[in-house]
């Protein structure tokens, strides 16, 4: 199966290496935003879903699904801002300059995402969505324990 | 494309980053995932660190200032004029004449020459930021507990089931320390904030305490009071491992919770909540830094944590420890390396005759200046008064992070002689006579010490740029022309020097340093032996073996609001920025999101003043003035506002008031007031 970027966002620490670092990968263009919320944050990429809006959307090709991916052809893109319209979570931006959008492309240039490497709180991460949700149970089943332990079962 | 294994240059945490070098230049930076602490991670700054290296603004040749300009010159002019007026001031007016700024972040070895160079001249005026940081867990800690330094490592954090976060905000400081808490966090550690603003930091708390500023003592005091009254002191422990504990009941006796709660200003359930969980835990942490120190009673704050520990058996095991975070990537190593006026390396007093002899012969003298030396603010007030004459400042930008910072400038402009070390032409740098450029991180190789006693070997990985040198080789160069040696010694040659020097250091040879790739933690007395990754497992390394309960009181700011500034004001950082921002702000990937400085302000303050979010306001104290544009936010209290000091100006409102036995600065309270600025006149 393979590896997305899943988020933990109850850690993120508004830091904002995610943005730093994908901005440095990309040309000084960065594809995750960090929304601040009540004190803490999210960082807002693209989902690469299953049933795409964008894709949908698209009247060039310029967005494909391929594997467990998205992928963004700016060679076809003409900038008409449609799929940054679609996209529930704004993870779309257009570039003014050259006029194509771009969206997050999990560092395909890359063997692992920059901002899942750099998160600094561990909120980020790469992994496939079994191993993810694995980890979350984890934590829950332990809390959980301590819970039906305190009630004395 | 080689990929160098270098430390980052910036906070104590101290990263590994891969730099990416093509043909002598460095690109990019890559995440190395089996560091220890970050494991790969990198905070937004030491994402663009690359960037620092092949600035445009490096200094490239030396400079000498005449008629108010500064022209180009070479290392011989340069450093012979240097040496000239050095000699010809300490002949003329003696060595205390001589003022000397070491650097928190050069190598442990540049620090140890410095200060052996100023030692040699014959003054103790040496010193360096940690004055104006952890002097307090320097002096404090180091009473208590035999010990200055952090207790555990960082990634230990993630055994501990309750960790107690004061006066730090390391989310945004020291970002990768959020992993491990978050580790204990999803082990169901329960997370403790005092902070009056509620930071990053305070948003990971499970209980979050907002104190008022300056009150730490008493919550301390107030937290120790109850874990003595609902009998969860560990006496075991106490009996095993402590001494004191009588004079700290006494004092603690008047720290009823009413007390308590009617000075910080919380709910007295919250400070019985926090007291009970952090004795009741199997492995509690107490996290703490600037909201500690940087106060007037900074030394007290420190030993109240150091109470509350021993008090509860909470040091000396896995999860359980003081965590004081030092800031800069290598201000633990300056510190151990003696950069300090009144300690020479290895922390011995220059008052202790045996130890100060046994240096001095290290060095081929029968002695050394035996009487402490003026610390950093202090040097800026003797220079003002014209009994300190010149100064080398090494790496260090006073003009932006001292407090009162108007008398620092005014007092290096009164200097009769001013160098200046350094990467660029800071705003101290511009005040000075001659500046010497310097080679970056990445241009020399040294070991650096972290906050966590781990002292880490770093690479070479390019030449520096134009004609900037190593200051290792600057300061070898000078005490040659001194004629205090007879030739610059290399990094390692001064690291070998360094294990005689100082025995916490003694086993960490530069053979087996530069291929730990975890780094050694101190103390390493000799090579066979391991490091020792977390302290006073067995014994404090006070004289009796025992740790040290200190009682001390709550103690009122020198300064408070009043009608004329009716608001507290407190400094601090942003992540994105790093102290006197000579880096930060010349990265644009960084100061884009804060290009300029602001005053936050509580909208219940806003409203009343009548000052709209966005608005220019200038913020007034008795030293100084800044202009700062309004941020409206909820994340401080009302009746207090918040300044980051990476940008000029900010500290010439902060007070000089020096806590009296670590002489470090209050820059965390002072009164303020702010003023609407008119609107600038429309352009006609």
């Amino acid at each position: 199966m393979g590896r997305e970027i899943l988020l933990r966002p109850e850690r993120c620490i508004l830091c904002y290496a995610c943005e730093v670092a994908c901005a440095r990968e990309h040309g000084g263009q960065r594809n995750v935003w960090v929304v601040s919320a009540d004190g803490g944050g999210v960082p807002v990429l693209c989902r690469h879903c299953e049933s795409a809006p964008c894709i949908a959307v698209c009247h060039t090709g310029a967005l494909v699904r391929e594997g467990n991916g998205i992928w963004l052809l700016p060679e076809r893109c003409t900038g008409c801002e449609l799929c940054l319209w679609a996209c529930p979570f704004g993870a779309v931006g257009l570039d003014l300059e050259g006029k194509r959008a771009y969206k997050c492309d999990r560092c395909a240039h890359r063997e692992e995402p920059a901002c899942t490497l750099t998160c600094p709180s561990g909120a980020l991460t790469y992994r496939c969505v079994a191993d993810f949700a694995a980890w979350r149970r984890a934590v829950a089943g332990r809390e959980w324990a301590a819970g039906l332990e305190r009630r004395g079962l | 494309m080689p990929l160098i294994p270098v430390l980052c240059p910036y906070c104590g945490a101290g990263c590994r980053l891969g730099l990416r070098v093509e043909d002598g230049r460095a690109v990019g930076v890559e995440y190395l995932t089996d560091h220890p602490v970050a494991l790969g991670a990198l905070c937004p700054k030491g994402n663009v660190a690359h960037e620092i290296i092949g600035h445009p603004d490096r200094l490239q040749r030396p400079l000498v200032r005449e008629n108010g300009r500064f022209r180009e010159t070479d290392w011989d002019e340069a450093l012979s004029r240097v040496a000239q007026n050095l000699s010809r001031i300490r002949q003329e007016h003696g060595p205390d004449a001589l003022g000397f700024l070491a650097s928190a972040k050069a190598t442990n070895e540049e620090n140890y020459l410095f200060q052996k160079l100023a030692r040699l001249l014959g003054t103790n005026n040496v010193d360096h930021c940690a004055r104006l940081c952890h002097a307090p867990s320097v002096v404090g800690l180091r009473r208590a507990l035999g010990s200055g330094a952090m207790t555990n490592p960082i990634p230990d954090l993630a055994e501990s089931r309750c960790i107690l976060i004061i006066g730090s905000n390391f989310a945004e400081n020291h970002p990768v320390v959020a992993r491990w808490v978050w580790e204990a966090k999803d082990r169901r550690a329960f997370v403790v904030v005092a902070d009056p603003r509620y930071t990053p930091t305070a948003h990971m708390a499970d209980l979050y305490l907002p104190l008022r500023p300056g009150t730490d003592v008493a919550l301390l005091n107030g937290m120790a009071a109850a874990v003595l009254r609902e009998g969860l002191a560990d006496y075991g422990f106490i009996a095993a491992r402590t001494e004191g504990l009588e004079g700290l009941r006494a004092v603690l006796e008047e720290y009823s919770l009413e007390k308590t709660a009617a000075v910080t200003g919380l709910p007295p359930g919250d400070i019985l909540r926090a007291a009970r969980a952090y004795a009741r835990s199997p492995a509690s942490a107490i996290v703490y830094c600037m909201g500690v120190t940087q106060h007037t009673v900074g030394t007290d704050n420190v030993l109240a944590c150091a109470n509350l520990a021993l008090l509860c058996g909470q040091v000396g095991r896995p999860g359980a420890g003081i965590f004081p975070l030092r800031g800069q990537n290598n201000v633990q190593g300056a510190s151990d390396m003696g950069a300090l006026a009144e300690l020479l390396p290895g922390y011995v007093s220059v008052a202790n005759e045996e130890g100060r002899r046994r240096l001095a012969r290290l060095w081929g003298r029968e002695d050394l200046p035996d009487a402490p030396g003026l610390s950093v603010v202090e040097l800026m007030e003797a220079a003002l008064e014209g009994r300190v004459r010149a100064m080398v400042v090494m790496g260090e930008n006073p003009v932006v992070s001292d407090p009162a910072s108007g008398e620092t400038v005014r007092a290096l402009e009164g200097l009769e002689f001013l160098i200046v070390q350094d990467l660029f032409l800071t705003e101290t740098a511009r005040l000075a006579h001659v500046v010497l450029p310097t080679a970056c991180w990445a241009e020399k190789s040294g070991s650096y010490t972290n906050t966590e006693r781990r002292v880490q070997w770093s690479p070479k990985a390019l030449e520096p740029p134009g004609e900037a040198r190593p200051d290792l080789a600057i300061i070898g160069e000078l005490g040659r022309r001194l004629g205090l040696w007879e030739r610059a010694p290399g990094p390692e040659e001064v690291l070998a020097e360094i294990n005689r020097a100082v025995p916490a250091y003694g086993g960490i040879t530069p053979q087996r340093l530069t291929s730990a790739s975890e780094g050694v933690f101190w103390p390493c007395p000799d090579p066979a032996h391991p490091g020792t990754p977390i302290l006073h497992r067995e014994r404090f390394n006070t004289s009796s073996g025992r740790g040290r309960f200190f009682p001390v009181a709550h103690r009122l700011p020198p300064e408070a609001p009043d009608a004329r500034f009716p608001l507290w004001m407190t400094t601090g950082r942003v992540v994105v920025h790093y102290n006197s921002g000579s880096l930060s702000r010349r990265l644009p990937e960084l100061a884009a999101y804060a290009p300029e400085v602001w005053v936050a302000v509580h909208p219940q303050d806003a409203e009343r003043l009548g000052i709209r979010d966005g608005e220019t306001v200038r913020v007034r104290s008795l030293r100084g003035e800044v202009e700062a544009r309004v941020q409206v936010s909820d994340r401080v209290q009302p009746g207090l506002v918040f300044l980051p000091f990476h940008f000029p100006g900010v500290n010439a409102l902060t007070l000089k008031e020096l806590d009296r036995e670590a002489r470090i600065p209050s820059y965390k309270v002072a009164a303020c007031t702010l003023e609407r600025v008119a609107p600038p006149a429309e352009e006609g």
